[in-house]
């Protein structure tokens, strides 16, 4: 047994912030805003320090970076179980990637899933609520089947992780792949992102659009880079993403779908495998999470200031909102994949390794979704919200009919978009800080001819497309169906169905057989019931737990308490049948 | 002359550059069946967006768009 928790590496640079998280509950504020900026900078140096692999070193170094970026966005925020959770997510986040064996990897897996739900519910609405009991119940069910699977992977005496694709495709290796593809967000297992997400608070988003997609990208290059399967998977999300983000119409449900058709190439690339496919997944999820981060800053500057969540309730605000304008134009190009900014950068390493593995289909659909991200984001947005005529006035106004200034946006949370964006361009104009970072150090020649007239072909064709179509483009007030519609109304109904028909047919047999095993509970419960009812006494009523509200309204407790339950029971099984 | 009307002749102007630039100094490092034509991504880029658009907002939108509160229809909470 101690040599299974030697082999298993608990000791993190991770717990660095998970520690610092927990402080968060209890020292006082001035203290907790600077744990909260020094302690990823410590995470930071002991990531550069770790000897580690340098995949998870560059996982978690961008980790660190964000979780400062975040942090200092979310300085003023006085909400400590906010602060705490949001910390410990990243922590937890850090640890992931650097897991060495199966046992740490689920069990910083599961504490990222509820550190993100109580980050989510932080947000204290009941849209909140409703959205993390749905997200709970998915991340739950990913995580137990990936506990499935990695059970099956100690009981065939692996311990450490290990590259699942060039084995047997065995019940662990599906089942593992199914648990990382929830956090993955891979299609049909996405739709949580766009439920979830919008519903967090500003500083929240940042941090859930930061870190559970990418530490699923991780553990599908860690464990399956070269599945062939995952480039339809990979293609389709990259595709599908972009068309659900032209329809959309509330922003940050937006640029989850973003997250979805980013991650989509991360995917793709990780399939497509070899030195350029994996380098190209890990720093398309390294300059990802930098654009991605600062678009979630703005995108909250925006509804804070505005209190207006829709595109379409938007109009004007460049000029009002200078700063948090310029920070988003550079992310949305970034996004696309504008020459000199980090984006390009990356997909040039994806669309290496698709035209070198000659996978024709997968390089041009791949073209076609930047082409999508560029209309959904670069072009919609910043028309729509920023830039554009706007029909009317009530469109530049805060949804209380005053003027929008940026004047009432907290100086840090400027700082943290500035910082985003600086990011973008300057891993954009210095390529070879992402590239020296990947595991394999490949080189993407992004600056070549071919490259930059290949985008600005591509960007100016669609800009016309675009252009031609404009009248029609402005979003609907309306919401777009997806995956979670399937949990959200039949289940619901069946649920509903299913517990009528049970007191319906209760009602029907009448008391007596409620009130046999009723009474057969009591005697359960307290045997000796048996010999005082014997000798004539009347049992005293129980409290009726069953019918106690309290009880039914609290399924989330109940969700986590047997999820946990069955987790420690599966942990002590393996442990005392090694 | 209209913003939208210049916007099209700036893009033009520009596409046209960029094909003259491919002509003269481009070396792609890998050779696509399309890279033999020159300003072919102008095609893909073109025919991608109103592939999207048709896919999105024709055909998506009239499938899956519902009113906003359509979880909240129907009564009782929507886990």
């Amino acid at each position: 047994m101690n040599d299974f928790l030697l082999a298993d590496s608990f000791l993190q640079p991770g717990l660095i912030l998970i520690s610092c998280g927990l402080l968060c509950l209890i020292v006082p504020q001035t203290l907790r805003r600077m744990l909260v900026l020094v302690c990823p900078l410590v995470t930071l140096a002991a990531v550069v320090t770790s000897d580690a692999d340098r995949l998870s070193v560059m996982f978690g170094i961008i980790f660190s970076v964000i979780s400062f970026i975040a942090a200092l966005y979310n300085l003023s925020v006085k909400d400590r179980f906010e602060v705490a959770a949001e910390t410990v997510y990243a922590g937890a986040s850090v640890s992931a990637v650097f897991a060495s064996g199966w046992i740490s990897m689920i069990v910083y897996w599961e504490l990222m899933a509820v550190s993100s739900w109580l980050t989510l519910v932080c947000a204290r609405t009941k849209r909140a609520s409703k959205a993390g009991f749905r997200y709970l119940m998915v991340h739950m069910m990913g995580g137990n089947l990936l506990l499935a699977g990695i059970v099956i992977r100690l009981m065939q005496g692996s311990v450490e992780l290990q590259c699942l694709s060039e084995g047997p495709h065995d019940a662990a290796f599906w089942l593992i792949l199914a648990g990382v593809a929830v956090n993955a967000a891979i299609p049909p297992l996405h739709a949580w992102i766009a439920d979830a997400y919008p519903e967090a608070t500003m500083g929240g988003t940042v941090y859930m659009g930061s870190f559970t997609t990418k530490v699923g990208v991780y553990f599908l290059i860690r464990l399956f880079a070269g599945t062939e399967l995952l480039l339809y998977f990979g293609v389709f999300m990259a595709l599908f993403g972009a068309c659900m983000a032209l329809m959309e119409n509330d922003l940050r449900r937006l640029f989850a779908y973003h997250i979805v058709s980013q991650v989509g190439y991360m995917v793709a690339a990780v399939a497509l495998g070899g030195a350029l496919g994996i380098d190209g997944a890990a720093a398309h999820a390294f300059n990802n999470i930098l654009y991605k981060g600062t678009l979630l800053m703005c995108a909250g500057t925006l509804i804070s200031v505005t209190g207006k969540r829709k595109i379409s309730q938007m109009g004007g605000l460049g000029k009002k909102m200078p700063l948090t304008a310029g920070c988003f134009l550079i992310a949305s190009l970034a996004i696309a994949g504008f020459p000199l900014l980090n984006g390009f950068v990356s997909k040039s390493l994806i669309m290496n390794a698709a035209a070198g593995s000659g996978i024709h289909w997968a390089e041009l659909l791949l073209m076609v979704a930047s082409v999508g991200t560029l209309m959904s984001i670069t072009l919609k947005i910043n028309y729509f919200v920023f830039w554009g005529k706007t029909d009317s006035p009530d469109l530049s106004l805060t949804a209380a009919g005053t003027e929008v200034s940026e004047q009432s946006v907290p100086f840090s949370r400027k700082i943290a978009m500035i910082l985003g964006a600086a990011g973008c361009v300057i891993c954009g104009v210095m390529p070879n800080l992402v590239y020296g970072l990947s595991p394999y150090g490949s080189d993407g020649h992004p600056f070549t001819v071919d490259h930059v007239t290949q985008y600005m072909e591509l960007f100016a064709a669609a800009s016309i497309a675009f252009l031609m179509y404009l009248p029609h483009m402005k979003p609907h007030e309306q919401i777009t169906l997806d995956a979670d519609w399937f949990y959200r109304k039949p289940l619901k109904y069946a649920v509903r169905w299913l517990s009528q028909t049970v007191e319906r047919l209760r009602h029907r047999t009448g008391d007596q057989i409620g009130k046999l095993i009723r009474r057969g509970n009591q005697y359960l419960h307290d045997p000796a019931l048996l010999l005082r009812n014997w000798s004539g006494k009347k049992p005293a009523a129980r409290r009726e737990c069953l019918e106690d509200d309290d009880v039914l309204q609290k399924p989330a407790g109940w969700l986590v308490a047997i999820n946990f339950i069955i987790f420690l029971a599966v942990v002590l099984f393996v442990f005392y049948n090694r | 002359m209209g913003s939208k009307k210049k916007a099209y002749l700036f893009l033009g102007i520009f596409l046209m550059l960029m094909v003259l630039i491919e002509v003269l100094f481009a070396h792609p490092h890998y050779h696509m069946p399309w890279n033999e034509i020159p300003g072919a991504d102008i095609l893909i880029g073109f025919a991608g967006a109103w592939l999207l658009i048709f896919l999105a907002k024709i055909l998506m939108a009239r499938l899956l768009q519902r009113d906003e509160d359509y979880y909240e229809k129907g009564g009782g909470r929507d886990e």
